[in-house]
C-alpha cells in the first residue's frame, strides 16, 4: 500500500475522510485483526536520492483483566455442600494493544490472550479445596468442610502482565440419611431382630456435629446403632396411614455454622397376614400325615409379602392354642428365617394306628399381631388343616 | 465324645462309651475319652445372664440352647404309662443366674426339676428322666450293634430304620408335632453308625438337618413321639427357598 498514493489520489477511508493533500509527517499504526497472522514493514523512499528505509516494530495484545465468561456470569458456585465438587465458570480476559512496549495496558481489542497461564487458589483449604488441576481456565471446587472461602484464579500471559477474578464460596455442612433397607420401610415392634430393617445412617461432612432425631409420629423412639454409624434404631408401635407417611427427620448440627436437615420417608408396616404353600403329605411312618408349611407375612398398610433379606431374620413367630395339641405332640415357635419366612410342621404320623382327637385351634402372631388362625383337626387318619384367615 | 451330668457320672457309665464321628460312613464307639472341642466351647460358654420365671426345665432348655453359643438338645419328657392318663404337669421353677457357663446351668437345671439329668453327645446337649437313665429296655437307651440308613431325605426314614432295625416286634414311633421343622438336605443320605444308643442315632438324624437340630421325645408308652425342630437352619435351605414357592392365599 502507497500512503503517497493515498495522499495525492485522495482516497477515501471507510468513514468518508482524507489525508490531507500537504501531508508529511504523522504517526502510522496498522495491525491485522488475526493475532500473528500478518507481518509488514514501513518502507519510506525517496526517488530523488535513491534511498529508502523500513521502520517496523511488533508488539502482542496483552490481558488487562479478568472475568467469568463473555455473557457477564459472575463467579460461582457462592454455595455448595461439604463433600460435593462443582465447577467455576470459564475465566476470560480482556486483551489490550499496549500503549508502548512493556505496557500492560492500551487500547481495547477484545478478549482472549496468548500463552496465558491460570492460578487458581482457595485462600481457605478447611472449606473449599481445588479438586485437580489448578491451571485450568475454570476450576472443581471441592466442599472440604464448613465455612466460606475465597477462591481466587491470577491469569498471566507472556508478557507478565496479570489479571484476577474470584468470589468467595460458602460451604454448608453435609448431611445424607440412608435407610438400613432397599424397601422404605421399618417395621412396628419391638423385637431387637427388627433392628436392620429399622436402622437409618447418615453420613456427614464435617464430622464432630451434634444430632437431633425426630419423627412425624409420637412415641417413635430413637437408639444409636450398635456399630457402621452415625446412625439410629427407630422403633416404633404405631403402623403407617399410608405408604411412605412416616417421616424421619435428622438434624445436624456444626458449630459455627447453620444446622441442617434432612428427612427420609418411609412405611411403618405392621405385621398382618400370611400366606402359604400347598404342602404334600410327607408321612411315611404308615399312618396319619405330615406337611411343612413355608408362610410368608404380610404387612399393613401396604398390603406387600416381606421382602426377601430385608433384615428380618429371627424375628419371633409365636404359636398357640386353644386346646392343647394331642398328648404326645410337640410345639414349637419359630422364627423367621433369612427370606423372611417361616417353616411350620404339622406332623401326625405313626407306624401304629393313631387315637382320634380333638380338633384345635392354632394361632401365629408376630410381633404381637395375630396373623393368622388355622384349625387342626386331629383324626386317625392325620391332621385335617384349614386356615381361619385373616386373608388381607 | 460323651460327657454326663455331674449326678450322672457314674450311673450312665455304660452309655458313656459309644462315640459318634462325623455324619457319613462308618462311625464307631469308643474312639477316646478326652473332651472334643464342640464339647467344650458349647459348655465352657459363659452365659452372662440366665433368668427364668416359674418355667420348666424344657423352657430353659429351649432357651439356654438360643443363647449365645447355640446348640442342639435332645429332651426327653417323663412318659405316662398310658396316652389317656391325665396330662402330668412339669414342675414350674425360677432361676436367676450370671455369668455361669452352659455345663453350670444345666446342673442347676437339673438340680430344679430333679427327674431329670444331663449328658453329652458329641455335641448335643441330651437331658433325659433319671429314673430311666440305667433302663436298658427304655427305648432310648437300647442298643444296635449296626445301624444303617440309605438314601434318607426326612427324618422319617430314620425313625423307620430304627424300628426295623430293632429286634421284633417293631416298636411303635411316631413324629407328632405342631410348629418348626428339620428339614433335611435334598441330596439323600446315607449312614452306618455301629455300636450306638437309639438315642444317639437320634442325636444323629436330628443333626443332618443342621447344626442346632433339637428333637423332643414325650407320649406315653404306648405312644412315643418325636418333635424335630431347628431354629437355625442351614445354609442350603435358604438357598433352596431363593424363589419363593408360589404361596397361596388362605
Amino acid at each position: 500500500m502507497s500512503l503517497r498514493e493515498l495522499i495525492q489520489t485522495q482516497i477515501e477511508d471507510d468513514t468518508k475522510r482524507v489525508l490531507p493533500k500537504d501531508l508529511t509527517n504523522g504517526q502510522l499504526l496498522w495491525f491485522v485483526h488475526t493475532l500473528n497472522a500478518g507481518h509488514g514493514r514501513l518502507l519510506q523512499s525517496n526517488r530523488e536520492t535513491a534511498m529508502a528505509r523500513n521502520f517496523s516494530c511488533y508488539n502482542g495484545v496483552v490481558i488487562g483483566s479478568a472475568f467469568f465468561n463473555s455473557a457477564g456470569e459472575s463467579y460461582g458456585p457462592t454455595s455448595m455442600v461439604a463433600g460435593t465438587t462443582q465447577s467455576t465458570p470459564t475465566v476470560v480476559t480482556n486483551i489490550y494493544f499496549p500503549s508502548y512496549q512493556g505496557a500492560c495496558s492500551g487500547q481495547p481489542y477484545g478478549t482472549g490472550g496468548l500463552g496465558l497461564t491460570y492460578q487458581w487458589t482457595s485462600y481457605n483449604i478447611n472449606a473449599v479445596t481445588i479438586s485437580g488441576s489448578n491451571a485450568m481456565d475454570y476450576a472443581s471446587l471441592y466442599g472440604a468442610g464448613a465455612g466460606t472461602a475465597e477462591v481466587d484464579v491470577l491469569v498471566t500471559d507472556q508478557y507478565n502482565c496479570t489479571a484476577g477474578a474470584g468470589g468467595n464460596t460458602t460451604v454448608t455442612p453435609k448431611l445424607q440419611l440412608t435407610l438400613g433397607n432397599q424397601h422404605g420401610s421399618i417395621f412396628v415392634g419391638t423385637d431387637t431382630h427388627l433392628s436392620t430393617p429399622n436402622s437409618f445412617f447418615a453420613t456427614v461432612l464435617p464430622t464432630g456435629g451434634t444430632f437431633t432425631e425426630a419423627s412425624s409420629a409420637s412415641g417413635d423412639t430413637f437408639a444409636p446403632v450398635q456399630s457402621g454409624g452415625p446412625g439410629w434404631v427407630v422403633t416404633t408401635k404405631t403402623q403407617s396411614a399410608s405408604n411412605g407417611d412416616r417421616k424421619l427427620t435428622v438434624t445436624y448440627t456444626v458449630s459455627g455454622q447453620n444446622p441442617v436437615s434432612q428427612s427420609l420417608n418411609v412405611t411403618a408396616r405392621q405385621f398382618a397376614y400370611l400366606t402359604n404353600n400347598s404342602p404334600s403329605n410327607i408321612c411315611t411312618l404308615g399312618y396319619g400325615t405330615k406337611r411343612v408349611y413355608t408362610y410368608t407375612p404380610y404387612t399393613h398398610p401396604d398390603k406387600t409379602a416381606v421382602q426377601a433379606g430385608i433384615g428380618v431374620t429371627d424375628t419371633a413367630v409365636t404359636e398357640s392354642f386353644n386346646l392343647p395339641p394331642p398328648a404326645g405332640t410337640e410345639t414349637g415357635s419359630g422364627v423367621l428365617d433369612a427370606n423372611s419366612q417361616f417353616t411350620d410342621t404339622l406332623a401326625y404320623c405313626s407306624t401304629s394306628p393313631l387315637p382320634g382327637s380333638p380338633t384345635v385351634t392354632q394361632t401365629f402372631s408376630i410381633e404381637g399381631y395375630q396373623v393368622r388362625q388355622n384349625t387342626l383337626a386331629y383324626s386317625s387318619t392325620g391332621i385335617t388343616y384349614a386356615s381361619l384367615g385373616p386373608t388381607q | 465324645m460323651r460327657q454326663s451330668g455331674a449326678s450322672l457320672k457314674y450311673a450312665a457309665l455304660p452309655f458313656l462309651v459309644a462315640l459318634l464321628f462325623g455324619v457319613s460312613g462308618v462311625m464307631a464307639g469308643n474312639q477316646s475319652k478326652t473332651q472334643s472341642a464342640p464339647e467344650n466351647k458349647i459348655l465352657d460358654t459363659k452365659v452372662p445372664e440366665f433368668e427364668l420365671h416359674n418355667q420348666t426345665l424344657v423352657d430353659g432348655l429351649w432357651k439356654l440352647a438360643r443363647g449365645p453359643e447355640p446348640f442342639a438338645f435332645g429332651f426327653e419328657r417323663v412318659l405316662k404309662k398310658r396316652l389317656s392318663d391325665p396330662e402330668m404337669q412339669d414342675p414350674g421353677f425360677s432361676l436367676q443366674l450370671k455369668n455361669k457357663t452352659v455345663r453350670e446351668v444345666l446342673d442347676a437345671l437339673c438340680q430344679a426339676d430333679s427327674r431329670f439329668t444331663w449328658s453329652m453327645d458329641g455335641a448335643t446337649v441330651n437331658v433325659f428322666p433319671r429314673a430311666v437313665a440305667n433302663d436298658p429296655t427304655y427305648l432310648l437307651n437300647r442298643k444296635l450293634a449296626k445301624f444303617e440308613l440309605r438314601n434318607a431325605t426326612d427324618v422319617q426314614d430314620g425313625l423307620l430304620a430304627i424300628v426295623h432295625q430293632l429286634p421284633p416286634p417293631i416298636e411303635q414311633v411316631a413324629n407328632s408335632q405342631v410348629g418348626g421343622a428339620d428339614p433335611y438336605p435334598p441330596e439323600p443320605w446315607t449312614v452306618i453308625l455301629e455300636n450306638v444308643t437309639i438315642r444317639q442315632v437320634i442325636n444323629q438324624l436330628a443333626a443332618h438337618g443342621g447344626p442346632s437340630g433339637i428333637w423332643i421325645f414325650g407320649g406315653a408308652n404306648d405312644f412315643r413321639s418325636f418333635g424335630f425342630f431347628n431354629t437355625h437352619p442351614s445354609p442350603w435351605l435358604l438357598k433352596s427357598k431363593e424363589s419363593r414357592p408360589e404361596d397361596t392365599r388362605p
